[in-house]
């Protein structure tokens, strides 16, 4: 996996999330959900979403599962649970969040949600 | 300087239907802090049900037993977006009722669990009593209690009879004022009154700051709720959040209460909006694109993102409920409050544990 595959638009992107999240919250949106998924080639996509004004909006980017991502449970209090949840389910590394909302370490499987992903002792291998 | 004591509180507890601890430190009586520890109960819901899309209509309904319907609903939602289908009307008033019906059974329940935690065993059982007979009418209309089973892609795939219709008219006729005694009673019972008001207080700044959503938002002073989205059939009905202030145990008892009068008021006004037409279109080949469906579960907003990639598996599917937002405010409503008020203010946050953990 090369960082060259992630494009400069989401480099950018990625390292502005707090100052996106601040934003939205200024315009009185409400954070409903950070979604997280894999991309084909392993990438993660990141979605931020938003209510505002009974409508949803988002903002999305690329980044590599092994970038460390700004955390904005300080900007957006609920966004914590949401970042934790991140964490646990598909092993990304947030700032000052730590793992272990629903999973247990050295217990659970790691990462369960990620394709290609490895094992911990009572995990199902799958891939 | 009194002693600090930590103590566990769950996941096993009397005032708990589902596991969830609380870890709380305590001087003397009172909490000075919590924390939360969830996850008894993670089922992997979100990868299960991208498996098969198919099958996903029946088991999104299985990740909670109160808001089922709901579940069925966002899902169905969201798919249908993908296929960009038009529901056709009698569908959406359907899942309307259905949903109404339902938010009746949830909150009866939860009203009944706070009444059971602050000791009022005899009133716990006059929710439960008059939630059986909506229990009992969606197990007429449907066949199942739980899990109605009648959510499909594209509409319902069982219609509501003539007789099913003077059936779900009758019971909501007799049970509205069951319901508003029952409302006198949560309203006005000196008992209720000490044990929930000023107790568990979340302020208005705090419920926005922590997403929360659904009656306990509502009931910190914030009038949020997706129906005024108008997906199912909400655009053809006419209704207002029901909004308190307080931001206590009683502000979100009591809204809960008012809301079971308003789905009343909200099944009975699509009733007569039902006309003969077909319930549900076919939709073809699998699906392919994105889409964001939410619905106002009872607990609050569900969001279901649904991303298909053409193929029976889903790409991704990621649920975020109305109780994982709601539960985390505990650690603002429990300090400062008495150890003995922890089962009320837990319960009175509506703790879904199966739809928190997925």
């Amino acid at each position: 996996m090369s960082e060259a595959i992630v494009p400069e638009f989401d480099r950018e992107a990625y390292r502005g999330v707090r100052d996106r999240t601040r934003e939205m919250i200024d315009r009185g949106a409400r954070m409903i959900a950070i979604v997280t998924r894999e991309n084909d080639d392993g990438t993660m996509e990141m979605i931020y979403v938003f209510d505002r004004e009974q409508k949803i909006v988002d903002f999305r980017f690329q980044i590599l599962p092994e970038w460390e991502i700004d955390s904005v449970a300080d900007i957006f209090r609920g966004a914590l649970t949401l970042e934790r949840e991140a964490v646990d389910l598909f092993g990304l590394k947030i700032k000052g969040v730590s793992p272990g909302i629903f999973l247990e370490d050295g217990k659970s499987p790691v990462a369960p949600l990620r394709r290609k992903r490895t094992t911990a002792p009572g995990g199902d291998a799958d891939e | 300087m009194s002693k600090v004591t930590t103590i566990p509180f769950g996941p096993q507890h009397a005032a708990f239907l589902e596991p969830l601890n609380v870890k709380l430190t305590l001087e003397e009586e009172k909490v000075v802090g919590a924390v939360l520890n969830q996850g008894y109960n993670h089922r992997g819901m979100e990868y299960a049900l991208s498996l098969d899309y198919k099958k996903s209509q029946y088991l999104a309904e299985r990740v909670c037993g109160i808001c089922s319907f709901h579940h069925s609903s966002a899902y169905c939602q969201g798919l249908e977006t993908i296929y960009g289908i038009e529901v056709p009307e009698r569908a959406r008033l359907i899942r309307t009722i259905m949903m109404e019906c339902q938010r009746l059974t949830s909150h009866l329940l939860a009203l009944g669990h706070i009444a059971e935690a602050v000791g009022y065993e005899n009133l716990f059982m006059q929710c439960f009593r008059e939630r059986e007979h909506v229990m009992t009418l969606v197990n007429r209309i449907s066949g199942n209690r739980v899990h109605y089973s009648m959510n499909v892609v594209g509409g319902v795939k069982r219609d509501l009879s003539e007789e099913g219709t003077k059936d779900v008219l009758v019971t909501m006729r007799d049970l509205r004022p069951k319901l508003e005694e029952l409302q006198r009673v949560f309203a006005r019972d000196s008992t209720l009154s000490k044990r929930t008001r000023g107790v568990g207080k979340l302020p208005k700044q705090a419920a926005m700051e922590w997403g929360n959503v659904g009656p306990v938002s509502r009931a910190s002073g914030i009038p949020q709720d997706t129906r005024l989205d108008g997906f199912a059939a909400y655009s053809m009905v006419q209704f207002a959040p029901v909004v308190r202030e307080e931001g206590d145990c009683y502000a979100r008892m009591m809204v809960r209460m008012d809301e079971c009068l308003q789905a009343v008021d909200i099944i009975e006004q699509c009733l007569p909006l039902l006309q003969d037409g077909p319930v549900a279109v076919q939709v073809k080949g699998h699906p392919k694109g994105e889409a964001f469906s939410r619905v106002e579960a009872p607990r609050g907003e569900l969001l279901y993102y649904i991303r298909a990639k053409g193929t029976l598996g889903l790409d991704r599917i990621k649920l975020r409920t109305p109780a994982l937002m709601n539960v985390a405010s505990l650690l603002v409503m429990l300090p400062g409050c008495q150890l003995a008020d922890v089962p009320t203010i837990t319960v009175s946050v509506d703790p879904c544990i199966c739809c928190t953990d997925r």
